[in-house]
Formats: structure tokens, C-alpha cells, sequence
């Protein structure tokens, strides 16, 4: 039997009287690569804020590895094993690439000021072992030759990747990434289908993930959550999803127009 | 304690007037924070160059002393205009704790400036508000206080109708709320930024002259009354208009009566002690939605 | 490599060192070694505000109080109870750290500069109980009378002699903060400075973390404090005040922040600058001001921040250079 590592029952959102999360339930499988589509300001990134603890929720009920996460805060709950990429960009923008991984890599350790002002013989060793690692996930996400580079230096899609590749570097059970493939080109967008899928297969992470770009949804997800105005309006397999006549009218409002039958074909490709 | 209801009126009057000079700071602050997203050391000294050139138009030049006031509100008024225009423009883009220190390093360069040509001795202003204290029943009330008070309310008065009934006054609003849809709306946004430092500094220009006969006139007054204005500021939330005034009243009436109730000693310690209790209880002050959303 | 880089520069430390040991005899004025002492002093402190807000991002705008925080500790100490300077030193900075946990506890749980704002106002208010609380400060005039420590029955009494104590103090704090700077709660720091959202998900506790710089930080200040009061042999409320709070920040600024060399750099500059300024008489407090103005136009990371940016270019030159002979060749 297969667990679920990600459980939200019942779980609600307000932002003073509009409901951005509305008694949102959602299971998702270990090991499994579950996208999250729906049209624009429907909550898919807030549903990300609230499990990850960026904003606390109004109610119900959030568990992670069968560990009641409702009430944590960020950093608690990324020591749990659950770690996130942003839609809009969040990177240590002065700091070069392979620090910015770095912090991701440390993010278990103790931050207790004694044990840095302490001269001990086995930091330097364990620097090192950072540093291997760091490169292995530049490697792992292609941007390795970038790793002295100041982050806010890169091109877009490569800044993409290395928050991907910091997320990784927390070590997760589950990762959530938001939007990834938004302003990558198409070669860059096919690349990141295989890395998602290397997420799941070298790494052993689960991946949730917030994506537009619909050929890469249906390409890369096993299990497709539709929400619209905060609430789940249809669930299941990629080839379900494009048929379902709710999920065509919430993402493309009327059913019928020219645009949106061409829309539908891209949907169903 | 021996102070009975009469003299208790006095004293909100004396607070309600200085309050409503804290409100002027306090006003120049927020103006200036909600166009450049700026906090402004040298608003101080704007209050201080009110007063010293209120000084010379009023008894070197022998101007009647609403042209005074008002020459002196316009001098300075210009000067914020230059500041803008000749730091805060350039250094736009720059980290904000760089432009804060800018700010303090205008104001040394102003106060050092105002040093020279005014000196470093403190300088009595005619007493233009009258002495004579005014009897109504058993109250008696100190003129310079209840002129203080007038003008000050005016000119609050006359801000808020800038504000609300001028295209001008609407057009910085909204570039203070959403300055690149301003700009794309044709608002010249550089000239609001022009505006509001002007706007800023002659109402601290307008709170030194007003208070110039009530206190002595010397380069290093702005320092405190800038703190002052600052801390009203944040106690009323920093970025909101009511906000300021509101909380310069509180703070002048807050310091008047702790200071008659309790102790004089720490009457300038007042300020500062709503301030940190503000920031414990109510971190966004009494009217803001988010005060100090800037970093280094 | 930073991290490699770091490590070869230690040797330059070692070499620094080496120097100020003979400072003594170079700078024979006496007058400029005390100037030198005040400006080591200034130093500790400032490496700890470098700290908080040149890498961890966090103002102080009352650093000063902090300061005066530990000059008076240490003065009262010694004088009322007779505690010997050796325990005052680190009760100072402890009492300093003590009032900082209080002033940053509740202030940097919040997002946003709430420290920059209740620091001014903790400033305003140290300095005015200092003033006014005359039985248990000296009021205006202070207390007098703050004996020079002695050290194994010798007297540190003169510039010369408390030179040295500097010197070694100061080295231990910039030596120390270096390895928090090196280290992985220095990068934590930094995290924080860049993106505090994203910090959060890199498993930081930024609230903790912004408390512990900070009250590294007033230890650091109260510290240099209680080396003020024993060199001058008094304290007053002067030099505590906003403007020195101010003071120290230009100074970090100038310097360049988030440098190591920063508050080094910064103070000997700045004091030093002023010395020379005073040739101007009136026109000295102009000409530091348009001076300050003119570092945050033209060098808006500092003197360090721009030695360190032309380095780089000029490597970068000379790198291209060798790549260009190579293709000829």
C-alpha cells in the first residue's frame, strides 16, 4: 500500500473576505508527481503558502508524513522534509550559485554561535563534503559551470533551476515547485520535464507541482488536482482531467468559442 | 496631587498646540515616506531652518509676521525641491540604508551651513504672540499657544483640502499608491517626488517659526523636534495622513500631562517611551497597515 | 574561491599584527595615539554592527546607547563596588547583550525595520536617564574617577600601554567574528540580509537568529564601552547619543558593509578625516558632510566595496588579456 505523504482535509484560507482556500482536500502519494493546475488567482500558489507555513490557515487540517503540520512555522516545516521553489523568485541574489545551494544544504544544522566560534579539525572536512554535494545538485539541475556566478546574474531559466536545485538541497521528502517552465523557452521546458522526472526516480522526492505550460502538466503528472476559486473542482489521470467538461469551462470560460476549442486541442495534446 | 480641573484644561491646550507642531513633523515625515519611500533625518533640520529664517524675514527684513511665516515656509520649501532634485533623485536606485544616511548627511551639511551664517548662539524671537495671558473664568491661557494651535490647525486644514479637492494634491496621492499606474496614467511622478519634499519641509518649516517665539532659536533645535515628529509618526502609523496627526496630538498632549502630573525630568523621555510601547502593542500604529516595511 | 581566499589572507593578519606592535614607537605624538586607542575602540564596535547590519541586514539606530550602556556598567562597577576591570570588561558587554535581547526580542519577531524605529527610541531614552538619573549615573557631569586596569601589577595607565590591550582585544573580536562570518551561520546571516522569505525555507529560524546577531552585536558594543570608560577615566552622556549612534553607521558605511575590512577601514578614516577637517575650523562640519554625501554617490558599497570591485575588474582585464595571447598564439 502506498502512503500518502501529503494530507489536507478541510483546510481554508482568508484573506480579510475573500476565500482564497476553500475547504481544500488533497492526497498526495509517495513518490507520485501531482500537479496542481486551474486558472489564474484560483489559490494554487496559496495552497503552496499555507502547507509550507508561509501563511497560517483559517482551518482544517494539514499532515506531512503523518505529522500534524498545521500550526508550524516555515522553517519547521522545511526540517520536516518539505521544501518549495517560488513563482516569483526568491534567490540570494548577491550570493554566488553554489552558496546559494549551500544554504539549502545546511539547513539542519544547529545555529548555536559556540560551535562556530569553537576551532574544531572536522569543520574543514565537512565544508568539503558540502561543497561535493553542492556541485553534484548544480550538476544534477545542468548549471554546474555556473557555480561561481552571482545568482542574479544568470538568465532566467537558469535562475529557475537553481531554485530547484536549492530546494533539493534541504533534502525533502516532498518538493514543491511553482511554475517552474514559466518564461523558459521550449528546449529549456523539455529539459526540466526530464529533471522533474530525475527528481522522482534518483532522488526518491515526491513532487507537487503549480505548472501553466499544459504539454508539460500532461507529459509529467500521474495525478492532476483542478482548482478553481480556492476550491477542487475535479481530480484524477492527465487524460481524464482534459475531457472533463467542468475543468475546460473553469480554465477556459465558455465552452464553445473559437479560441477555446484551439485552446482544448493544446489541452488534450 | 495638587492640580485642580482648571489647570488641567491649560495644560491639554499647551499639549494640544505642541502636538499639533509634532503633527506638522510628523506629517512632513509621512509625505515624504509615502512618495519616496524614504525616512527623512533632515526633516529636523527643515523644522530648524524655519525658525532661523523666519528669524531674519521677520526682524532683520521687517516683514509683518504671516509674511514671515509664509516666506519662510517657501524658502524652505525650496530647498526640500533642491534635495530632491540634487540627492534623493540620483541616488534612487540605490540600497535604502545608503539613502537614509544621505538624509543624515544633508543634515549635517545643513546644520553645519546654518551654523555659519547664524552661529551657534541662541537667538530670542520677539514675542509676537502678545504676552498678556487671557482670563476666560478661571482659566487662564497663554496666547502663544492658542495662536500656535490656530495656525497650526489651518495649515493641517489646508493640506487635507490640497489633498482631497486639487487635481495636484490628488495626482501625488496616487502616485504615492501606485507609482508606476500613475506614470502610465501621465502623472509626472518625478514632479510629485518634488512636490512632496517640498510639501515636507515647509511644513516643518511652518512648525519652526510657530514655535520660535515660544522657544529659543538655535541650529541644534531640529534634532530633538525631528525625533519628536518621528516617533508621532510611527505612533499614528507610519504612511497614514490622519495617522500623523493623530498621533502628533497624542504625543504633545501624552508629554504635557506626564510632564505636569508626574515629573518634568523625563518629559522628553515621553516620546520615546510610546513609541517603544507602541511598537510591543501595536507595531503598525494606531491608524497604519504596515509600518517599517523597508530593509537594509 | 572565497573560502580559500579567506585563509591566505590570515597570513596578511599575522603580519598586521606584527606591525601594530611597533605602531608605539612609530606614532610618537601622543596625542594621535590616543586617537589611534579611540578609534581601536570604535573598531570592536563597529565590527559588531558590521555584523548586524552589514551581513545579517538588521539597522541599529541607537548602537551609541549601547555603548554608554557599557561605559557606565563598567564605571559604576568599579567605582561602587570595587569589582576589578578583568570581571567589569564582559559584565558590560553581558548588561549591554542583556538590554539588546530585550530591545530585539520583540522587535525583530516582526517583519520589517521595527529595530531601526524602538532602537532610536531606546537611544533617546538611555540618554536620558543617564542625564537626569543623577544619583545613580553622575547626571550631566558624570562620574569620574574610572581607574586604568592593571595587568599582572602593571598599571595600563598610559596611551602606550592600553594600546596594547586594544590591540589584542580588538584582534580576538575580528577574529572570532571572522570564523561566525566564515562559517555556515555566517552564510545564514547573509540569507537572511538577501531574502528573508526564502531563508525561512532554508530551514532558518530567522527570528532567532536576527535576536542573536543583534545581541552579539550590543555585546560587542558594550565591550568597547567599558574600554572607553577605562581609557578616558570617566564617563559623561556625552558621546552616547544619537549622533555617535548615527557616527558609527556612517562609519560602517563608508567603509563598506559587509566587508571584514569595512569597520576597520571606516573608522580610521572617518576619525582621522575629521582630525584633518579641523584645519578648515568652521567649514569642517560642511565639508564632512558633503564628503559623506559624496562616498554614498560615488562608492555606494563603501571604500572597501569599491577596492574590492576594481580588483575584480582589473583581474577580469588581465584574465581576458592572457585568453586573447593564447588564442593568437
Amino acid at each position: 500500500m502506498v502512503n500518502n505523504i501529503l494530507k489536507l482535509s478541510g483546510v481554508v484560507k482568508k484573506f480579510g473576505g475573500l476565500t482564497a482556500l476553500d475547504n481544500l482536500n488533497l492526497l498526495v502519494k509517495e513518490g507520485s508527481i501531482h500537479a496542481i493546475i486551474g486558472p489564474n488567482g484560483s489559490g494554487k500558489t496559496t495552497s503552496f503558502n499555507v502547507v509550507t507555513g508561509l501563511y497560517p490557515s483559517n482551518a482544517g487540517k494539514m499532515e506531512f508524513n503523518n505529522q500534524d503540520i498545521s500550526r508550524m512555522l516555515p522553517h519547521e516545516i522545511t526540517g520536516l522534509g518539505m521544501a518549495r521553489t517560488f513563482q516569483t523568485l526568491f534567490l540570494f541574489k548577491e550570493m554566488t550559485v553554489i552558496e546559494n545551494v549551500l544554504i539549502g544544504l545546511q539547513c539542519r544544522s544547529r545555529y548555536s554561535i559556540w560551535n562556530y566560534l569553537r576551532v574544531d579539525s572536522r569543520k574543514t572536512e565537512y565544508e568539503k563534503k558540502m561543497l561535493e554535494k553542492a556541485e553534484e545538485l548544480l550538476d544534477f539541475v545542468g548549471i554546474y559551470q555556473e557555480k561561481e556566478n552571482i545568482a542574479k546574474n544568470l538568465p532566467y531559466g537558469k535562475q529557475r533551476l537553481l531554485e530547484i536545485a536549492r530546494a533539493l538541497g534541504t533534502r525533502p521528502k516532498l518538493v514543491l515547485l511553482d511554475e517552474p517552465a514559466a518564461g523558459m523557452n521550449p528546449q529549456e521546458a523539455m529539459k526540466l520535464v526530464e529533471t522533474v522526472k530525475q527528481i522522482r526516480e534518483k532522488l526518491n522526492v515526491t513532487v507537487l507541482i503549480i505548472e501553466h505550460n499544459m504539454r508539460l502538466v500532461m507529459n509529467l503528472a500521474e495525478k492532476i488536482t483542478v482548482l478553481d476559486h480556492g476550491a477542487k473542482i475535479a481530480e484524477g489521470i492527465p487524460s481524464k482531467i482534459s475531457h472533463d467538461p467542468k475543468v475546460i469551462e473553469a480554465y477556459l470560460g465558455v465552452v464553445g468559442s473559437r479560441k477555446n476549442i484551439r485552446a482544448q486541442k493544446q489541452l488534450k495534446n | 496631587m495638587g492640580i485642580n480641573i482648571f489647570d488641567l484644561l491649560q495644560v491639554t491646550i499647551g499639549g494640544v498646540a505642541m502636538g499639533c507642531i509634532y503633527a506638522l513633523m510628523a506629517l512632513g515625515f509621512t509625505i515624504i515616506y509615502n512618495a519616496l519611500r524614504l525616512i527623512n533625518f533632515a526633516q529636523g533640520d527643515m523644522f530648524m531652518l524655519g525658525a532661523t529664517f523666519g528669524l531674519t524675514f521677520y526682524v532683520s527684513l521687517s516683514f509683518p509676521f504671516p509674511l514671515a511665516l509664509i516666506a519662510a515656509g517657501v524658502v524652505v520649501g525650496v530647498i526640500g525641491m533642491v534635495i530632491e532634485r540634487t540627492v534623493f533623485r540620483p541616488l534612487r536606485n540605490y540600497p535604502l540604508f545608503n539613502l537614509i544616511i544621505a538624509t543624515i548627511g544633508i543634515s549635517i551639511t545643513i546644520r553645519a551651513l546654518a551654523l555659519l551664517i547664524w552661529g551657534s548662539q541662541a537667538m530670542s524671537f520677539p514675542p509676537v504672540y502678545g504676552d498678556k495671558p487671557i482670563k476666560v473664568g478661571q482659566i487662564i491661557l497663554l496666547p502663544s499657544y492658542l495662536w500656535v494651535l490656530l495656525i497650526s490647525v489651518m495649515f493641517i486644514i489646508l493640506l487635507q483640502l490640497f489633498f482631497t479637492k486639487t487635481i495636484l494634491g490628488k495626482a501625488m496621492r496616487a502616485s504615492a499608491q501606485n507609482r508606476n499606474a500613475a506614470f502610465l496614467m501621465g502623472i509626472n511622478v518625478f514632479f510629485m517626488d518634488s512636490l512632496a519634499s517640498a510639501i515636507s519641509a515647509g511644513l516643518g518649516a511652518v512648525g519652526g517659526i510657530l514655535v520660535a517665539p515660544i522657544f529659543f532659536v538655535e541650529t541644534e533645535m531640529g534634532a530633538l523636534a525631528g525625533l519628536k515628529g518621528f516617533a508621532a509618526a510611527v505612533l499614528g502609523g507610519f504612511g497614514s495622513i490622519p495617522g500623523a496627526i493623530a498621533g502628533g496630538v497624542i504625543l504633545g498632549l501624552a508629554e504635557n500631562l506626564a510632564a505636569s502630573l508626574i515629573s518634568s525630568t523625563y518629559r522628553d523621555a515621553v516620546a520615546f517611551i510610546i513609541l517603544i510601547g507602541v511598537l510591543l502593542l501595536k507595531p503598525n500604529g494606531l491608524l497604519g497597515k504596515k509600518a517599517g516595511d523597508f530593509k537594509a | 574561491m572565497k573560502i580559500l581566499l579567506n585563509k591566505v589572507k590570515q597570513h596578511q593578519v599575522v603580519l598586521i599584527f606584527i606591525f601594530l606592535l611597533f605602531t608605539p614607537f612609530i606614532v610618537t605624538n601622543i596625542y594621535y595615539l590616543h586617537l589611534l586607542n579611540i578609534s581601536l575602540i570604535m573598531i570592536i564596535l563597529a565590527i559588531g554592527l558590521n555584523l548586524l547590519t552589514g551581513y545579517a541586514g538588521q539597522i541599529s539606530i541607537g548602537h551609541a546607547a549601547f555603548y554608554g550602556i557599557g561605559a557606565y556598567t563598567s564605571a559604576i562597577l568599579t567605582i561602587r563596588l570595587g569589582i576589578s576591570f578583568w570581571l567589569a570588561l564582559p559584565l558590560s558587554g553581558i548588561t549591554a547583550a542583556f538590554v539588546g535581547y530585550l530591545v530585539g526580542r520583540p522587535t525583530l519577531k516582526l517583519k520589517g525595520a521595527y529595530l531601526a524605529i524602538a532602537s532610536i527610541g531606546i537611544g533617546e531614552i538611555t540618554q536620558l536617564v543617564m542625564t537626569n538619573w543623577t544619583s545613580f549615573t553622575g547626571g550631566a557631569l558624570g562620574i569620574k574617577g574610572v581607574k586604568s586596569p592593571d595587568f599582572l601589577g602593571v598599571s595600563l595607565d598610559s596611551d602606550v600601554r592600553y594600546f596594547y590591550l586594544l590591540v589584542i582585544i580588538a584582534f580576538l573580536c575580528f577574529f572570532l567574528t571572522s570564523r561566525i562570518i566564515n562559517s555556515e551561520l555566517g552564510r545564514a546571516f547573509r540569507a537572511i540580509k538577501e531574502e528573508e522569505v526564502a531563508a525561512q525555507f532554508m530551514g532558518i529560524d530567522i527570528a532567532r537568529l536576527k535576536v542573536m546577531v543583534f545581541v552579539v552585536s550590543t555585546f560587542l558594543a558594550g565591550i568597547a564601552g567599558s574600554l572607553f570608560a577605562h581609557l578616558e577615566g570617566y564617563v559623561s552622556p556625552y558621546g552616547f547619543g544619537f549622533n555617535q549612534s548615527i557616527g558609527f553607521l556612517i562609519m560602517i558605511l563608508a567603509g563598506g558593509l559587509g566587508y571584514k575590512s569595512g569597520p576597520i577601514i571606516g573608522v580610521i578614516i572617518l576619525t582621522f578625516a575629521r582630525e584633518f577637517f579641523r584645519f578648515f575650523n568652521e567649514y569642517q562640519l560642511v565639508i564632512y558632510g558633503v564628503l559623506l554625501i559624496s562616498i554614498i554617490v560615488f562608492m555606494p558599497s563603501g571604500i572597501s566595496g569599491f577596492f574590492d570591485k576594481l580588483m575584480k575588474r582589473l583581474k577580469k582585464r588581465e584574465v581576458s588579456k592572457h585568453g586573447k595571447q593564447h588564442s593568437e598564439a
